[in-house]
């Protein structure tokens, strides 16, 4: 992998490598229901909800299962793996904090919940729908981490191209 | 879906728009907060409508309660809901259930984006699950446009096609915010920076301030009043859940029927059966822009073409002003204006009003009779819908 700020530059000097991002951006501010997930992020677990009943997979957390509105969600651990189902590359930022490019992307997960995050890792035009993609933990700051995904190496398919190293 | 309703029976058909009216609209309206823009377009739209402070007992919008106040109409009926097409359905219903004779309608922005190192205030929504992600509207509305393109292969020449013609919309009009700027074309709007692919910056809203306002009142009581009314034939909206809270996605929890991506599809769809019409009885359309991608996406939903089929539409020449569905046709919120969180989606309702009036300076579509107007979008989770006639539902 390279690190951050190897990958090509533009006429403006911006990189195409997807880091992570830094301290200094907007961190979350966990409510009752959410705050085991962001306990996960902090200890390298993607943690999401599971209804035992419909056998249904929960993210982002909710105070019940969206088929029976039963209260007893069981929080599991996801294996991380996952396929890009969308995705976009932000060049102008919400906010100075954030360093440019990002990827925001919408990654449905093995385990059948949907995973809003930002692709990182790789170039920027190795992102397509259906990239096949592993969950990694950041710590951004003092207990805040964020969950992002990276290029799944183990999963690409035969003759997808080869990842930057 | 499902109900249908016999013509001249459905409540709103009992209700029309009396008055219309936008402020100036500029980047900065110097002197002005967001309520005194609001005030004013309200002193013009009850002018416009032949009616005084003391005609209102009903409010709309963000700022109801100090309208109220303001015109010291009470007690008075409030809509809970923003100022935009929701709250023209929302002003009808209680017209029609007798609740308020004559019904404000009003927002505006001023003032309000200062800090200019940063998007908009409306673009960055607080949330736990997407702020630290730096999602803002841009990123939520690229994402569905990713979706529909990866389904359907809709090309960025597409999204380009509808900015330039939306954006020359407005580049013609004397009121736009971005008169002057253009014309572009689709190879001007790919060539500009880009800001969250596949949007570059042409492709994405505007932001400015100004006000708007409308005022409704009964049929029985329109035609009493001096100008010419516009007649609510319809309207509805589609909502699947708090906007920027939850990732924006196609089939939002694999549902298969009315997904995310079609959303305002059903409201379209109730609104078109009120009206007794169908999309082709339609002569212009007043649709919300807040990303050129949106407007594909939308004549899809609303059935003006068919699933897939919205890029050959808008490359074959059908959105422009003189074609078979002029849409945006002031430049929308791509050049005309964007003053904030609603004054601009209630600016598409005015538009198609002035439309049916004939009285639009440029771009007037020649003996426009039926206006289907929309507000919201994909990314955001809802879609407002409102069909106007300039003859009222018999």
């Amino acid at each position: 992998m390279s690190p951050s700020g190897s990958g090509e530059k533009n006429a403006s000097g911006v990189g195409t490598w997807l880091a992570p991002q830094r301290a200094g951006i907007p961190t979350p501010s966990p409510s009752l229901v959410s705050e085991p997930f962001w306990a996960g992020a902090r200890a390298g677990e993607l943690r999401y909800q599971w209804c035992e009943a419909c056998g249904v997979a929960v993210m982002d957390p909710q105070p019940a299962c969206p088929r029976c509105l039963g209260s007893e969600l069981e929080w599991r651990v996801s294996s991380g793996r996952g396929t890009v189902s969308s995705f976009t590359v932000v060049w102008r930022a919400p906010l100075p904090a954030f360093q440019v490019p990002y990827a925001p992307a919408i990654v449905e997960m093995a385990e059948g919940f949907t995973l809003l995050t930002n692709v990182i890792n790789c170039e920027v035009d190795q992102l397509k729908v259906g990239l096949p993609v592993e969950a990694v933990f950041v710590d951004i700051e003092q207990d805040v981490s964020l969950i992002y995904v990276q290029p799944d190496e183990a999963n690409l398919a035969p003759g997808h191209d080869q990842l930057a190293t | 879906m499902g109900h249908t309703w016999a013509v001249g029976r459905h409540p709103l058909h009992d209700v029309a728009i009396v008055g219309v009216a936008n402020t100036e609209q500029a980047r900065r309206l110097e002197g002005h907060t967001s309520f005194s823009i609001a005030v004013e377009a309200v002193r013009m739209a009850l002018d416009d409508a032949g009616l005084g402070p003391g005609d209102v007992d009903g409010t709309v919008g963000a700022m109801a309660g100090a309208l109220e106040y303001q015109l010291r109409c009470g007690p008075a009926w409030r809509g809970m809901g923003p100022a935009n097409a929701a709250g023209v359905v929302a002003a009808g219903l209680a017209i029609a259930a007798g609740y308020a004779t004559t019904v404000v309608i009003a927002d505006g922005g001023a003032a309000v984006h200062t800090d200019r190192a940063k998007t908009a205030p409306w673009t960055r929504p607080e949330n736990e699950f997407v702020m630290p992600l730096g999602m803002f509207t841009a990123a939520e509305f690229a994402l569905i446009a990713r979706s529909h393109m990866h389904r359907f292969g809709t090309p960025p020449e597409a999204l380009a096609e509808v900015a330039a013609t939306i954006r020359n919309n407005g580049s013609i009009n004397p009121d736009a915010v971005m008169t002057g700027r253009g014309p572009y074309t689709a190879a001007d709007v790919l060539a500009s920076p880009m800001i969250a692919d596949p949007f570059h910056r042409l492709d994405c809203a505007i932001d400015s301030e100004g006000g708007a306002a409308l005022v409704m009142t009964t049929r029985e009581r329109a035609a009493d009043l001096p100008g010419e009314p516009v007649y609510v034939l319809g309207g509805s909206g589609d909502r699947f859940g708090p906007a920027y809270q939850h990732p924006p996605s196609w089939d939002l929890g694999g549902r298969t029927d009315l997904v995310n991506g079609w959303i305002g599809r059903r409201a379209a769809e109730q609104t078109f059966a009120m009206a007794g019409l169908s999309p082709a009885d339609v002569d212009v359309a007043e649709l919300y822009d807040p990303f050129s991608f949106e407007i594909i996406r939308q004549i899809e939903a609303f059935g003006f073409c068919g699933e897939g089929e919205g890029a050959d539409f808008v490359l074959d020449g059908h959105i422009g002003p003189t074609a078979k569905l002029p849409v945006t046709t002031d430049g929308g919120v791509l050049s005309y204006s964007h003053p904030g969180a609603s004054a601009q989606m209630l600016q598409r309702v005015i538009r198609a009003v002035q439309q049916l009036r004939g009285s639009c300076a440029t771009n007037q579509v020649a003996d426009a009779e039926v206006a289907f107007v929309s507000n919201g979008g994909a990314g955001a989770l809802f879609c407002d819908v409102l069909a106007l006639g300039r003859e009222a539902a018999s």
